[in-house]
């Protein structure tokens, strides 16, 4: 991309980065990194993301840059796509707008033993079942009526709390990022609004870009990887992608009302209120910690459920027990969520913490938060697509360790509102479409499908290319759908 | 009671949805705004048995008044999703320095409207300045989608 087409302050470094120079944005204190090749860089420039960008870079404490991966879209507050780590001890601060309202939305990938070919003749029926057992939507109740003991087991221990209750293989927990379970929750500190929300959402899907999707695995592209993770061409795949429901929602609002004094009391100024945030040795900031937490730990939580209702979904269509149908996990990540990590900045050691924003942990190998059988390898990435392309996992590999606080991308990111994907998609067509390329679609509502369809985002092909690309990580399979549900 | 005449309409944004409001004064912005988040939504706000509307009395307290709306839009999501009730109307709205007091004119979920509701988690206040332009008070409400 020519530089007279970039605006004055940014810069483009190499092929896959750009650089927005402090000067860009009065009160920056660091650059704003932007992973992004020029065409998603021209998409980037048609909103207010490099805006966002610069925003954060504005908020105290922040190390090295503000960042952005190459999903980057408008968002509310952070940039989707947003990644930015803070010292706590240089006046680093925690935001809730840094995470986001649906707390650790996230994605699970299940493997099979089963044979997309083979099992094509089973695919509707499959779909039927799980479209019958998954609530979908916020009108339908979750699985498990969450109460008393109940919740405040799921809101301390995450999945383990499903584990407890029957519904989850222990082994499970491996392959959660957290192994599913945050530290440091306190149920005490959510309001009874929060629990209200959640208490008949434990187990549901919720709606939005919220889905169950049954795939087949197209293309291997890394052979070590994919042969670790359990993938190889042809596999019938199940991913999951959901979040923290109306709990989540609540105890973001909660903590936003909070924070919004709290930046008056610790004298912060913001460019956007949506950046609301505390010290992190504050007790608003440690108690937002500690709410969130348990908004993750709910997440994880239904997560875990859903896979159960899909395990039975099988073997009611298989006749096979999911063990023996090889429905184990792969992976889970967290897509929206602050967490305190250990890395090296400057050559030297810190404990920061970490938003991630629409961005993905992506820790290499070695990195001993990762599962025994990974370490070789290092993460899977999950990265959903449109429900009319691809999804893709990736694996993490040093340069993200390097340069991006070990995050990547989180998907396709959105290239059109749910405004004008209402007023340009035509719901006949899009079914139309899906049925062309055979892939069974079962929804929620009707406007809820027009404004996921496959236009209404970003190339994902492209985005994996250009964090492929840039180093921080690789391509293993490419997964592509066979049935959808969405929210 | 404050009745202005306001309006909404939709704000173009990439990954969630936004509304812009406008009324004649501040308090309008309110009627708007919930104008906004139904129409939003889709859910029909027409009401033909006046039987069936329930009150439900809402009390806000806040510094600014941008943080008002964005509380008074988060309390009438939380009523649909929990309380099984759709805010149609804002009646006896009374806005002083920092406090906020209404009616919300509501009717009992149908099983059409579920489909809708969760489509907003949340209205943010990304962005949110309430601005006095032409003699018109107006605004721009990013929701979370």
């Amino acid at each position: 991309m020519a530089q007279e087409n970039l605006p004055k302050y940014v810069t483009k470094e190499t092929d896959f980065l750009f650089r927005i120079e402090p000067g860009f944005k009065s009160g920056m204190r660091v650059p704003g990194y932007i992973y992004a090749s020029d065409k998603l860089m021209q998409q980037a420039l048609q909103d207010n993301a490099l805006s966002q960008v610069a925003n954060v870079a504005t908020l105290p404490g922040i190390v090295y840059g503000s960042l952005a991966m190459p999903d980057i879209h408008w968002g509310y507050g952070f940039a989707i796509g947003g990644v930015a780590a803070f010292d706590p001890k240089n006046g680093g601060i925690v935001s809730p707008g840094g995470v986001g309202y649906d707390i650790n939305c996230g994605v699970r990938l299940l493997r099979s033993n089963l044979d997309a070919a083979q099992a094509s003749r089973h695919i509707e029926q499959l779909i039927n079942q799980m479209f019958r057992d998954v609530p979908v939507g916020v009108g339908e109740g979750g699985k498990i009526v969450l109460d008393g003991k109940k919740m405040q087991n799921v809101l301390r221990k995450g999945a383990k709390a499903i584990v407890d209750e029957g519904m989850s293989w222990p082994d499970d927990l491996d392959y959660l990022e957290e192994g599913g379970s945050l530290d440091g929750a306190d149920p005490s500190l959510l309001t009874d609004k929060a629990l209200q929300r959640g208490r008949k959402q434990g187990g549901s899907l919720g709606a939005g870009n919220h889905f169950i999707e049954i795939q087949k695995v197209e293309e291997i592209y890394d052979r070590e990887a994919a042969n670790t993770y359990g993938l190889a061409e042809n596999m019938l795949t199940v991913m999951i992608h959901t979040g923290s429901r109306g709990l989540g929602h609540q105890v973001c609002d909660d903590s936003l009302k909070i924070m919004r004094n709290a930046v008056n009391k610790y004298g912060i100024e913001l460019p956007d209120r949506q950046l609301a945030c505390a010290p992190l040795d504050s007790k608003e900031g440690r108690e937002y910690l500690a709410a969130m937490a348990c908004a993750a730990n709910f997440a994880w939580a239904n997560r875990s459920i859903l896979v159960h209702l899909v395990r039975n979904a099988f073997e009611r269509v298989f006749g096979s027990a999911a063990e023996r149908l090889g429905l184990e996990i792969v992976y889970d990540v967290a897509h929206n969520i602050a967490k305190w990590e250990n890395h090296t900045v400057d050559g030297k050691k810190k404990t920061l913490l970490v938003h991630r924003k629409g961005a993905t942990r992506a820790f290499a190998k070695g990195h001993p938060d990762l599962p025994e059988r990974y370490l070789k390898v290092g993460q899977p990435v999950l990265i959903p697509g449109d429900m009319g392309t691809a999804s893709w996992v990736l694996r993490a590999q040093p340069a993200a360790m390097e340069a991006t606080f070990g995050s990547t991308c989180h998907g396709a990111g959105r290239a059109m509102g749910r405004g004008e994907a209402k007023r340009k998609v035509d719901y006949t067509k899009l079914l139309h479409q899906m049925d062309e390329k055979k892939i069974l679609v079962r929804a929620g509502s009707k406007k809820g499908l027009v404004e996921e369809a496959p236009e209404a985002y970003k190339d994902v092909d492209e985005v994996v290319e250009v964090t492929h690309q840039s180093g921080i990580s690789t391509k293993v399979a490419r997964l592509v759908p066979l049935a959808v549900i969405k929210g | 009671m404050v009745e202005s005449p306001y309006k909404w309409e939709p704000s173009p944004h990439t990954a969630d949805l936004a509304v812009e409001i406008s009324a004649k004064e501040i308090a309008g912005l309110f009627h708007a705004a919930l104008a906004g988040l139904i129409g939003s939504l889709e859910i029909d706000s027409n009401v033909t048995d006046e039987s069936e509307v329930t009150e439900y009395n809402l009390h806000i307290s806040f510094n600014e008044p941008e943080a008002a709306l964005v509380d008074f839009l988060n309390e009438c999501i939380y009523l649909m999703e929990v309380e099984d009730l759709v805010p149609l109307r804002v009646g006896n709205l009374r806005l002083r320095e920092n406090r906020m007091d209404a009616v919300l004119q509501c009717r009992e979920v149908s099983d059409r409207d579920l489909s809708e509701i969760g489509h907003i988690k949340a209205a943010t206040y990304s962005d949110l300045q309430i601005e006095n332009i032409d003699g018109m008070y107006r605004a721009i409400v990013i929701f979370d989608t």
